[in-house]
């Protein structure tokens, strides 16, 4: 059938019912039709058409969302995005998430794979509002999301500024949410203290935690928006006040959820949307610390600096003045305390 | 692009050729059109679309195989050096018929039916260099023995890198197996690239951790 019968001589009044059919005819034959490989998104501005991930090879960490019963043992239990996550090692061990309540954490290759309950963030709302020296309120950019978004019609995020409000653009009524998906890993942390003598004189020591050996083996988490630990400053311990995270993380994913086309904007995320993983890691992973805690424990630093007051300033301005060899003692004995872990792939 | 708002009339308007050929040259615009490695079906109502590019097979260096009773491992190598598998060469090209195989009837096992397949290297007692490696199936990476404590638990990990086992011995997973309810394996592939491995040497240099990256 060819469409030359849409044009030409037949556009005169009436229409006949025939050239209404032709059009009709030919829209039918070219719907699209899921065929093998294939995956079919019918959006309201087109049809996205993309190879179907079920066929290709899955790499570690690659997720699966599921819309489900949050516990179909509960009956009437409500549903929610669950994330099932090809099973990824670290140091060849197992990554394990934790289950119900009450029940052991379950690993990654149990037959019974474990999944991840999502929980939300919104990227499209202002990052959060101030006031600044007029009085006035100002409201931070939204958090945005990837380039590849904008081509499916999601709305524009609130640019902040003056109004907490996005732009209103008729063509783009696609809500989206996030979540993110990190490895936790336990390692030892210490915790450092300073303490200043009577004399002027200042006193370093260093308390080593395992609190994090309780959490067991390696896990993945869900959080709406996941922040990497920090690593105190070479300062905060020279102040007393260092308290290393007792786990090292790593960002593995995010879940973007894309809404249909005018999805209310008080309802909240369901089996309607359409799920994108953006992944951060791909392969297998090793992890390690720079080196176990000092079978014997380091002996406190003593040092004498013959001044009184503050401890940094007394102590910082001696030993960058006058004091350099007990300066990188100290630098030593404090590189020596600290356990954040790398990881890398294989 | 046509602008969509062309298409809709209101109740009692007239419905002109210029809307009419707008949605005629619409609906030739959604006409489906093959590109490479896809076919298209027409049909009467609607245009079945099919990917015929095949499946690619990631062969890769140490990729797990298990067949019934046998498990396979392709080859690899760590810093260079080739493995042995019951003390016979790995072929390099993983297609040979007398490819030794591992005998998983008799596997080492912990409590929750997990076991590696892995490569165990022995370093020099010169420079701790790589001078064999071996392809063994294991429950434990860090016990001297390979096998699982008495509990069926295996050792904590250790806070870095892989255990230095007697004889200047570690090992590094290439795929861990596990056993399910119906006595066949599950294959999770841990190693995917040829390997490079170095020591971090204790003072007296009689003991290390060993490190494994690609």
């Amino acid at each position: 059938m060819t469409d030359d019968a849409l044009f030409g001589k037949w556009m005169q009044f009436p229409y006949s019912a025939k050239l209404w059919k032709v059009g009709g005819k030919l829209l039918r034959r070219w719907w699209p039709l899921k065929g093998m490989w294939v995956d079919l998104d019918f959006t309201s501005r087109g049809i996205i058409i993309s190879g179907s991930t079920e066929s290709f090879w899955r790499h570690p960490w690659q997720n699966k969302m599921v819309w489900e019963q949050s516990d179909p043992d509960i009956e009437n239990s409500p549903f929610e995005w669950h994330a099932y996550v090809w099973p990824g090692l670290v140091n060849g061990r197992d990554v394990f998430v934790t289950g119900k309540a009450g029940h052991d954490p379950v690993a990654l290759t149990d037959q019974d794979a474990p999944f991840l309950s999502m929980s939300w963030r919104d990227p499209l709302a202002s990052a959060g509002v101030g006031v600044d020296i007029d009085g006035d309120f100002t409201y931070a950019p939204a958090e945005g999301y990837p380039e590849f978004f904008k081509s499916l019609g999601v709305m524009p995020p609130a640019p902040g500024g003056d109004s907490g409000n996005a732009p209103d653009d008729p063509a783009k009524r696609r809500r989206i949410v996030a979540c993110d998906i990190a490895l936790q890993t336990p390692r030892v942390s210490a915790v450092a203290t300073a303490d200043i003598n009577p004399d002027g004189s200042a006193d370093f020591s260093t308390i080593f935690k395992n609190d994090a050996a309780s959490l067991g083996p390696h896990r993945l988490i869900a959080a709406p928006k996941w922040v990497p630990p920090t690593e105190p400053s070479a300062f905060d311990f020279l102040m007393g006040s260092a308290v290393q995270p007792s786990t090292d993380e790593l960002h593995i994913s995010t879940v973007w959820m894309v809404s249909p086309p005018g999805f209310p904007n008080d309802q909240p995320v369901d089996g309607s949307w359409s799920d994108y993983s953006q992944y951060f890691q791909y392969w297998n992973l090793r992890h390690a610390c720079p080196h176990p805690p000092p079978q014997i424990p380091d002996s406190p630093i003593h040092l004498v600096t013959g001044l009184a007051g503050g401890a940094a300033d007394a102590i910082i301005a001696a030993l960058l003045q006058e004091q350099n060899d007990e300066f990188e003692r100290v630098t030593q004995f404090l590189n020596s305390n600290q356990f954040p872990g790398q990881y890398w792939t294989s | 692009m046509i602008p969509e708002q062309s298409f809709f009339v209101r109740a009692g308007e007239l419905l002109r050729a210029g809307p009419w050929n707008l949605a005629g040259r619409t609906i030739r615009a959604l006409r489906l059109i093959p590109g490479l490695g896809v076919t298209l079906r027409e049909m009467p109502n609607g245009t079945i679309i099919n990917f015929t590019a095949p499946t690619v097979s990631f062969d890769h260096p140490w990729k797990g195989k298990v067949e019934g009773s046998k498990g396979r491992v392709n080859f690899g190598k760590i810093n260079g050096v080739s493995p042995k598998l019951n003390g016979k060469d790995l072929p390099e090209d993983n297609t040979a018929a007398s490819a030794p195989t591992i005998d998983l009837s008799k596997a080492i096992l912990d409590k929750d039916g997990r076991g590696y397949v892995a490569a165990e290297v022995t370093c020099s007692e010169e420079n701790w260099a790589v001078k064999e490696v071996k392809i063994v199936q294991v429950a434990d990476l860090d016990s001297e023995d390979g096998k699982p404590q008495a509990d069926g638990t295996t050792l904590g990990e250790s806070s870095g890198g892989a255990k230095n086992l007697s004889g200047r011995r570690a090992r590094v997973s290439l795929y861990v197996i596990r056993k399910r309810d119906d006595g066949n394996f599950a294959v999770t592939q841990d190693s995917f690239f040829n390997l490079k491995h170095r020591v971090r040497a204790s003072d007296d240099g009689l003991d290390a951790v060993h490190f494994f990256y690609v």
